[in-house]
């Protein structure tokens, strides 16, 4: 049976409670009649023969590209980058994409008789990865090979002895990248496309790139004419990081760039109940969906994120392309799309939706405040085309536990900006204006940047400009069942149940409002007509 | 009506009669009783071992027994299993082969889709010469008899029939386990039943079993393996033009047979060489090097022990410290390091008092 498609739910007195994700925990929440709910489309078929659809896409480039091995040569210097812990999510079981693309790219290149070569993860600001987690993006084979050597490097943004500045964009814009692979003669950037922001000129112009470089993007006017950014043609964003792309297309090393994107199979047969529509679980899936919630229920916080974060995901692999920047990604969108688009017809007055337990920015860490304002309406209010799900001046009832609780070691400077910075303000212009530079240029968070496994200083500040769009269109954030200091100090409503949430958003939305909710994960882009 | 010698008359009734019928006759002790025919070796008939209900103790010998005890005794060390969840047809892995434990840890250390599904080529002139032998192992491992120089019909075209069904196939392509720790040359069986099913044949390394259970040895001294699945290797399908004669059909099949053992024999020797330095460095090794290093130098029986990889890898350990790191390392590490270096040999000294 060919999967179906992705649908929109009107919920009726018959329909039966729907999931709804809290971070670490589940629930099932009774929907008032004549409420919507978006389901993402079921997971398209995973291509049969990964290897021998990567070697087709090397060998076939598509844009203006030769095929790899003909760009290869005896004595030239090669850099592979590649996708950081930020994706894909949750971690997918192995062999990751990174890892079948980069074997292939590497068996041309012995072929080809290439010996200087290094591979770089493009971390742009985010916290260097451990070498658990580069063995199991890479597989022992890569790191085995390269590691040992130093020849598996993670980019750092902040040494100077190696990012060299390529120029200017006609906008005024720096152009940063990073020294070993802008002095490279082919430069292979390995992408894994979750979400339509992901890949394009964004890989390279982002995450091998300095704070200079991007904060020229990364600001609130940019995020606020990102509309959305998951949508490239209406994104700021985008346009920005394409200048800068094509800058270094003119000025920069040959880049050879691959795409891979995956189909919506995140969870593991257990917990398959995630995925399937409420009113088919049989019995497997309704006695599994109330021993996870239980036991979840019960378990410690620690326990929770300890299970959870070991969660492999069985994404496979639906499309591969390679060749020219541009060319692979518009290729690469259509598959995303493809996989993730569903239409819904008009706005809706409170858009509802339950955050799961990761983010890109906690792999294998915590989930705190502002990852999770990020996640809500950075994520998951941004995953549309057109316009928002949510009308204008609307209402967003977010489930999650919101803790007051950060990961010292990933978010030393997220402590900091809520500390410091929430407590006096939650206007991003005001924040940019005010607190940014000092976060960005703080020789702690870049020491810990640089040595240990920290996101940058300026990190939490990017997670706030991201949700600035949302703050801007929406007249109310509400949180169920989180924290209420945490969710106080963001700036939002604390409810303790879904019918509390709905009586605060009376006064904003009426007494009879109308209700969208998207069921994520499985991701889904809704495409609002 | 017959008459006895005692004078009783002999009544003969139906049940007698039917007795008769139904038991065999006694064999005279004066006469020799032939030999009776029994079906061992390439005739020995497995099919009952494939059955479900043995199928299903199999996968209970395996998983509770067989997979245990392969793991308290060999402590392999698994890289490339991955390779196969990408795979959804049968495949035929081939191994290099030290000793009867190989198949045990193969086995064990395969994903659970192949682990169940899968039967093992055993020699037909060892493993299925008694009937308790054939027994056992076409009940453990659902092994097939095979001979080990030749590609037998029975055993070729029952090994083609069940990668037809969906069975893989695990064959040590060398014939027999290594005499002396090296790599023997690889025959053609492994690469004929690939080509006529067209499945792809996995390449696996294994080493160290031969140290936890050598060939003629009946001791078993635990000790660490380590298994590199290799990636898959597609066989050479015959191509339309030479398909039309069957004369340059068969050669080119022939030839195709060929390749696919040298091409077999080549990834193993790759995943030899990457066991011992890595992987990006055996990539750009020579191939035929790379043979040449897995089945050893050609000199005397003792200089070949000499150089193999486990002894050196012993002769290594004895040498405490790896003085070249040393000189690479900066003057406060280097400081570090005598210093470390001198408590060791402080507490081997003491030790050795004591003793």
């Amino acid at each position: 049976m060919s999967p179906r498609p992705g649908f929109v739910l009107d919920v009726d007195k018959s329909t039966p409670p729907i999931l709804f994700w809290r971070g670490e925990e589940l629930s099932l929440e009774k929907l008032p009649t004549g409420s919507r709910v978006i389901y993402p489309p079921e997971a398209l078929p995973a291509i049969k023969n990964p290897r021998e659809a990567i070697a087709h896409a090397l060998d076939n480039p598509i844009g203006d590209s030769k095929p790899l091995s003909e760009l290869l040569f005896a004595g030239m210097k090669l850099t592979i980058a590649f996708d950081d812990i930020s994706l894909p999510l949750p971690p997918m079981q192995s062999p990751d994409n990174r890892q079948l693309v980069i074997e292939e790219v590497l068996s041309r290149a012995a072929a080809a008789g290439v010996d200087d070569v290094v591979l770089i993860a493009a971390l742009a600001l985010h916290r260097r990865m451990t070498d658990a987690e580069l063995r199991h993006a890479l597989g022992d084979r890569v790191f085995d090979s390269f590691a040992p050597y130093g020849l598996l490097l993670q980019h750092d943004a902040e040494d100077p002895e190696n990012i060299v500045k390529l120029g200017e964009t006609d906008h005024g814009e720096t152009v940063d990248m990073n020294k070993r692979a802008a002095e490279s003669d082919l430069l292979v950037y390995v992408n894994i496309n979750l979400v339509p922001m992901d890949g394009g000129h964004k890989s390279v112009a982002t995450g091998l790139a300095s704070y200079e470089s991007i904060k020229f993007h990364h600001n609130v006017k940019t995020m606020r004419h990102s509309k959305s950014f998951m949508d490239m043609h209406n994104s700021e964003l985008h346009t920005s990081n394409w200048r800068m792309g094509r800058f270094i297309r003119e000025n920069g090393p040959k880049i050879f760039q691959i795409e891979t994107t995956l189909n919506t199979n995140t969870f593991p047969s257990q917990f398959r109940f995630l995925e399937r529509r409420e009113w088919e679980w049989n019995l497997a899936d309704r006695i599994s969906y109330h021993t996870t919630a239980l036991s979840m229920s019960k378990s410690t916080i620690d326990m929770k994120r300890n299970i959870l974060h070991s969660i492999k995901s069985p994404h496979a692999m639906t499309s591969v392309q390679a060749g020219e920047v541009e060319a692979v990604h518009e290729l690469t969108l259509k598959n995303v799309f493809k996989q993730q688009l569903v239409t819904v017809e008009g706005q809706t007055d409170i858009v509802t939706m339950g955050l799961p337990y990761i983010g890109p920015y906690n792999v294998n860490s915590i989930m705190n405040p502002i990852l999770v304002a990020c996640l809500s309406l950075g994520y998951f209010f941004n995953m549309y085309k057109n316009r928002p799900v949510v009308r204008k001046d609307g209402v967003a009832i977010i489930f999650h536990t919101t803790d007051w609780a950060f990961h010292p070691v990933h978010h030393p400077s997220y402590i900091d900006f809520f500390e410091q910075v929430l407590s006096e303000t939650n206007n991003p212009l005001e924040i940019e204006k005010n607190y940014e530079e000092s976060f960005a240029r703080d020789p702690w968070y870049i020491h810990l940047y640089r040595t240990s496994h920290a996101y940058h200083g300026v990190h939490p500040f990017y997670m706030w400009y991201w949700a600035s769009h949302a703050m801007e269109h929406l007249s109310q954030v509400i949180i169920v069942g989180g924290n209420p200091k945490a969710v106080h100090r963001l700036g939002f409503k604390s409810a303790s149940t879904f019918n509390d949430a709905m009586e605060m958003a009376e006064d904003r939305v009426g007494r009879d409002p109308t209700i969208t909710h998207l069921h994520m994960p499985p991701l889904l882009m809704a495409e609002v007509i | 009506m017959v008459k006895s010698i005692t004078g009783r008359k002999d009544q003969k009734t139906f049940a007698d009669s039917l007795k008769r019928v139904l038991y065999k006759p006694t064999w005279p002790t004066t006469i020799d009783k032939p030999m009776a025919k029994e079906k061992l070796g390439t005739d020995y008939d497995t099919e009952w071992s494939r059955k479900k209900p043995v199928r299903v103790l199999r996968a209970m010998l395996i998983d509770n027994v067989v997979k245990p005890s392969a793991y308290m005794l060999a402590r392999p060390k698994v890289s490339g299993a991955e390779y196969l969840s990408t795979i959804d047809t049968p495949v035929i892995f081939a191994s290099n082969h030290a000793s009867h434990l190989d198949t045990s840890v193969i086995i064990a250390s395969l994903p659970l889709k192949f682990r169940h599904h899968i039967a093992v080529a055993a020699a037909s002139d060892y493993f299925f010469d008694t009937k308790l032998k054939a027994f056992i192992w076409a009940f453990a491992f659902a092994s097939i008899p095979i001979e080990r120089n030749k590609v037998n019909r029975k055993s070729s075209d029952l090994a083609v029939e069940l990668i037809r069904d969906g069975w893989s196939l695990l064959i040590f392509p060398e014939g027999g386990r290594t005499p002396d720790g090296w790599g023997q040359e690889f025959k053609s069986g492994t690469a004929y039943l690939a080509q006529k099913t067209m499945v792809p044949i996995v390449p696996i390394h294994i080493s160290g079993t031969r140290k936890v259970m050598a060939k003629g040895s009946r001791r078993v001294a635990p000790g660490k393996t380590e298994i590199r699945f290799g990636n898959p290797i597609q066989p050479i399908p015959v191509s339309e033009q030479e398909n039309e004669s069957s004369r340059s059909s068969a050669a080119a099949e022939n030839r195709n047979i060929r390749l696919l053992t040298t091409t077999l024999e080549e990834n193993v020797a790759q995943l030899f060489d990457e066991a011992n330095n890595d992987w990006w460095s055996s990539l750009r090794q020579d191939r035929s090097e790379q043979v040449a290093n897995l089945r050893g130098p050609e000199v005397a029986s003792w200089r070949r022990n000499w150089e193999l990889p486990e002894a050196n890898q012993k002769k290594q350990n004895s040498i405490a410290f790896d003085t070249d790191k040393l000189k690479s390392l900066s003057w406060w590490e280097n400081e570090y390091a005598k210093k470390q270096i001198d408590k060791i040999t402080l507490r081997l000294k003491a030790l050795k008092r004591k003793i």
